[in-house]
């Protein structure tokens, strides 16, 4: 029983991470419908960025992680004005390659700059245990898990009550609409995809504060991501924060009670059962009109 | 309607055909008999129900209510390509063809029915095969040409100016040897010389490639020339059906038709 | 094209058939060796991209199946290679039938996304299960045929380029048979229009199945014949490496048509080797080529050489309207 609660507790803290980059893509691939097999890759280089910051330039936690998401809003504005606007409403295939591209480019790139040593990031707060009742996390746990939930609070406010988020709601509604109402659509889609990549950033800091930042395990958390966004439902802002739950308790349970040296197959068992029983994500209600 | 007891059994039949989409009542208990050697015309304002009609008789949406038979055999509700197969082929309001492959290519693709072969046969073709392949080969040659795509017929469908689009769907469709060719909207985007022409075609399929054609058209005067019995649909209903100028003349018809003119 | 397709690829098997008889270099023969196996995987690849019109991330599904299937039958039933490649090829079949009767129900990302998923499964399972395939370590000492025994390595190498090349020659031999078939205009009606393919008569389903599982079985018997010449698998051969290679090979010579993945194989082997000393330039260059081939030659090379072919054809009597529309918009 002891058991069972810290998994349940250790599983909630990896989920709020997958929910916070699973946001990033449900933004990019649930909306904007581009396949992101670079988002892994968007993960990584915030957490190469952000060991760079801190232990190079040797900014504070906070002051890098904001220079990460400048740095990174930029990088996916540019990605998007560069790459993605080139193949932008010619089906998904030219996407998957381009990013699949992207990742392979971003990846080596980085293996080839800061080689393939685990980096570590130094956290906000001191790594002391705190104990409630019977389960144990760290006060940096804690604390990511915090600036998850800040993050993702933010991300929500700016989508609900800013103009850049109204915009964004009238283009992936109906495009032609929004542009005869006089919106920028490729300035809307630039800024979602900067969104996408700042989010995605940020739990990669967030993540490598609280253990590394592997530079070639960007694959992996792509997958992963799209584990949590179709769970969750295209586009869907609560299933992408619930699906990131419940992949990380799954983890976690499946982890501590199964095996742990096959923790990540259950991601992609969930992936196949709900295409399966349910194409369109536990959440969704849409339905196919031919 | 006293044509229909000069044949005995109709070639295509439907009763009591319902289809809702959510509240809105798209198609609401339609009956209609097409006998075997006519041109039958299906009519009406834009949103009357026409092309739902056609996607309910063709498996391509399922009926709320009603049963559908077709030479005899009940086929409501079957998947598409079943109801190809037995015979009942239709072509589609918005244009469809294989973009990238040209006209004689598309009619060929259209042979898929005669060429069907087993994977074994496929791996080690036998002289059926390639006489099947001749076979279709000459027939689809014969098709672009009798649609009068001859000059066209290396072109790919991309290219092809959308008059030239409308009656490649129409070879793609026979290329299936249909016994009845349901041809929706076909002369949509022809002038009316375009219009007049592609209806002395549709009036040859009738006699040298088709037994019937079911017609959905705008264009007033292509109906009346060709068809042998019209039916109009207003709001998913039935509002009349009956030789073409006794329609037109209908004042029902025509309320309905004005009502849209004036909306 | 068909015609044209049937000749250039007797003349590549021709020219692939003399290799060895004029060069005498084993590494030389190890380059041709892996091209004649990634030529094998390209195709069956291309038959699913292809023709099929889906974009399979989960290929190696196929070929680690294969590769493990003819490694257990050698290593624990000791059937002999001429047996074990066949029942590899058809292993992945059977499992190609039942991933396809799932997978290809679902259409773009959808599709995508699950068919990775269940070559990460296979992968993982393979990682794992120590009982049956070794976990981590892998299965080493795949048998040699016999008759290599006491061959010098050179006359092995020869032998298994024939190998490789028959195997190659089979796998051609089916997908033009395929492709230039019923089968194949089926195929590539429901690729390019499911509504017109419907029609007409044809069950997609069935379509987009028969060229998955020919796709499996070839896919199978290079993982086969990948397993007898390395001697060695491990679950790498599910891996996302592989996975890339045959998709760069396939979009660089041009989906859809038998040759270009074959020119891409050539290719992208011998690049791969010549790049070699610079491991992760290497792979940083690899993607950025994937990244210009998509923004710069989207139909491959192949498509690259129809459209010139077809623009001097049009000259100069079709020039003008040739500008009038473009290719691509599908309605
Ligand atoms: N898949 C669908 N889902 C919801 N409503 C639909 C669907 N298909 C058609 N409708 C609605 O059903 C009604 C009938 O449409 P239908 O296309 O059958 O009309 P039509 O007679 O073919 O019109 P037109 O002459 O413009 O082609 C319309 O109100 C249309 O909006
Ligand atoms: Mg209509």
């Amino acid at each position: 029983m002891d058991m069972l609660l810290q998994f349940v507790a250790n599983g909630l803290v990896s989920g709020s991470f997958y929910a916070l980059s699973a946001l990033g893509l449900t933004l990019i691939f649930g909306l904007m419908r581009v396949v992101n097999f670079a988002h892994g890759e968007f993960y990584m280089l915030g957490g190469v960025l952000g060991w760079f910051v801190t232990t190079y330039l040797g900014l504070n936690f906070f002051v890098g992680l904001v220079v990460v998401v400048v740095a990174m809003a930029a990088f996916g504005w540019l990605v998007d004005r560069f790459l993605i606007e080139r193949v932008r409403d010619q089906g998904e295939e030219p996407s998957i390659l381009l990013t699949i591209g992207l990742s392979i480019f971003l990846t080596n790139s980085a293996l080839l700059v800061v080689g393939t040593a685990p980096l570590n990031i130094a956290g906000a707060v001191p790594n002391a245990p705190v104990f409630l009742g019977p389960v144990v996390l760290t006060q940096m746990r804690l604390f990511a898990v915090a600036a998850c939930a800040v993050l993702i609070l933010a991300a929500y406010l700016l989508i609900r009550h800013t103009r850049l988020g109204r915009a964004m709601r009238a283009t992936f509604q109906d495009p032609m609409a929004a542009r005869l109402a006089g919106i920028k659509t490729a300035y809307v889609y630039a800024s979602t995809f900067a969104l996408g990549t700042v989010l995605a950033a940020s739990s990669g800091m967030l993540l490598g504060s609280i253990y590394s930042v592997q530079v070639s395990g960007g694959g992996l958390i792509s997958l992963k991501a799209f584990v949590v966004v179709i769970l969750g439902g295209m586009g869907s802002f609560a299933g992408a924060i619930v699906g990131g739950l419940i992949l990380g308790l799954a983890e976690a349970l499946w982890g501590g009670y199964v095996s742990s040296g096959t923790v990540d197959v259950i991601g992609f068992l969930i992936v196949i059962l709900t295409l399966i029983f349910k194409p369109y994500g536990l959440f969704s209600t849409q339905v196919e009109r031919a | 309607m006293s044509e229909v007891q000069n044949f005995p059994t109709p070639m295509l039949s439907v009763r009591g055909l319902c289809k809702t989409f959510g509240g809105l009542k798209a198609v609401q208990d339609i009956d209609l008999d097409v006998n075997s050697g006519e041109v039958f015309g299906l009519i009406g304002p834009n949103g009357a129900g026409k092309t739902t009609c056609f996607n309910l008789i063709t498996g391509f949406y399922t009926p709320t209510a009603g049963r559908v038979t077709f030479q005899g055999h009940d086929i409501t509700g079957h998947s598409p390509y079943r109801i190809a197969r037995r015979g009942l082929v239709r072509s589609f309001q918005k244009t469809n063809v294989l973009k990238a492959l040209s006209v004689f290519e598309n009619v060929l693709a259209g042979h898929y029915l005669s060429t069907r072969q087993t994977l074994l046969a496929t791996f080690f073709p036998h002289a059926g095969v390639s006489r099947a392949e001749r076979e279709a080969r000459d027939s689809a040659a014969r098709i672009v040409e009798l649609m009068g795509l001859a000059a066209r017929m290396d072109t790919p469908a991309f290219r092809l100016s959308c008059g030239e689009l409308r009656l490649l769907e129409v070879a793609v469709a026979l290329a299936a040897k249909p016994a009845l060719l349901m041809l929706d909207e076909p002369a949509a985007g022809l002038n009316s010389q375009e219009a007049m022409r592609f209806g002395s075609i549709l009036k040859s399929l009738r006699r040298s490639e088709v037994e019937s054609i079911v017609l959905v058209e705008h264009n007033m005067s292509l109906v009346m020339e060709v068809c042998d019995r019209v039916m109009v649909m207003h709001f998913g209903s039935k509002l009349a059906e009956g030789r073409p100028e006794q329609v037109k003349n209908d004042p029902q018809v025509i309320e309905a038709y004005l009502g849209r003119a004036r909306a | 094209m068909m015609i044209l397709e049937r000749n250039t690829l007797l003349i590549m098997a021709v020219l692939a058939a003399l290799f060895p008889l004029l060069v005498g270099n084993q590494y030389a023969l190890h380059i041709g060796i892996m091209v004649l196996f990634y030529a094998v995987l390209a195709t069956s690849l291309n038959l699913i991209v292809g023709y099929v019109g889906e974009f399979s991330l989960g290929h190696t599904a196929f070929l680690g199946l294969g590769a493990y299937a003819a490694a257990l039958l050698s290593l624990r039933m000791g059937l002999p290679i001429w047996a074990t490649i066949p029942l590899a090829g058809v292993i992945s079949a059977l499992f190609g039938a039942a991933i396809g009767a799932i997978t290809l129900r679902l259409r773009g990302p959808y599709f995508v996304i699950i068919t990775l998923a269940f070559a990460e499964v296979l992968r993982i399972i393979a990682n794992n299960w120590m009982g049956l395939t070794n976990g981590p370590m892998g299965l080493s000492g795949v048998v040699q045929p016999a008759l290599l025994a006491d061959a010098s390595p050179l006359a092995a190498k020869r032998f298994y380029f024939y190998l490789a090349l028959a195997i190659a020659v089979v796998a051609l031999y089916l997908a033009y048979r395929f492709v230039y078939s019923n089968n194949g205009r089926a195929a590539v009606t429901v690729r390019e229009n499911r509504y017109v393919a419907q029609s007409v008569g044809i069950q997609p389903f069935a379509y987009a199945m028969r060229a998955f599982v020919l796709g499996a079985f070839l896919a199978g018997l290079a993982g086969g014949f990948y397993a007898h010449y390395i001697t060695f698998v491990g679950a790498n051969v599910f891996g996302f490496a592989f996975m890339v290679s045959m998709i760069i090979m396939v979009l660089i010579g041009g989906k859809g048509t038998l040759v270009g993945p074959l020119v891409g194989a050539l290719l992208i082997t011998v690049l791969n080797e010549y790049l070699r000393e610079f491991q992760e330039l290497r792979m940083s260059l690899f993607g950025l080529i994937v990244i210009g081939v998509v923004l710069f030659l989207p139909n491959g090379l192949m498509g690259f050489l129809n459209l010139r072919r077809e623009r001097r054809r049009a000259t100069p009597a079709a020039a003008a309207e040739s500008h009038a529309e473009a290719p691509g918009g599908s309605a």
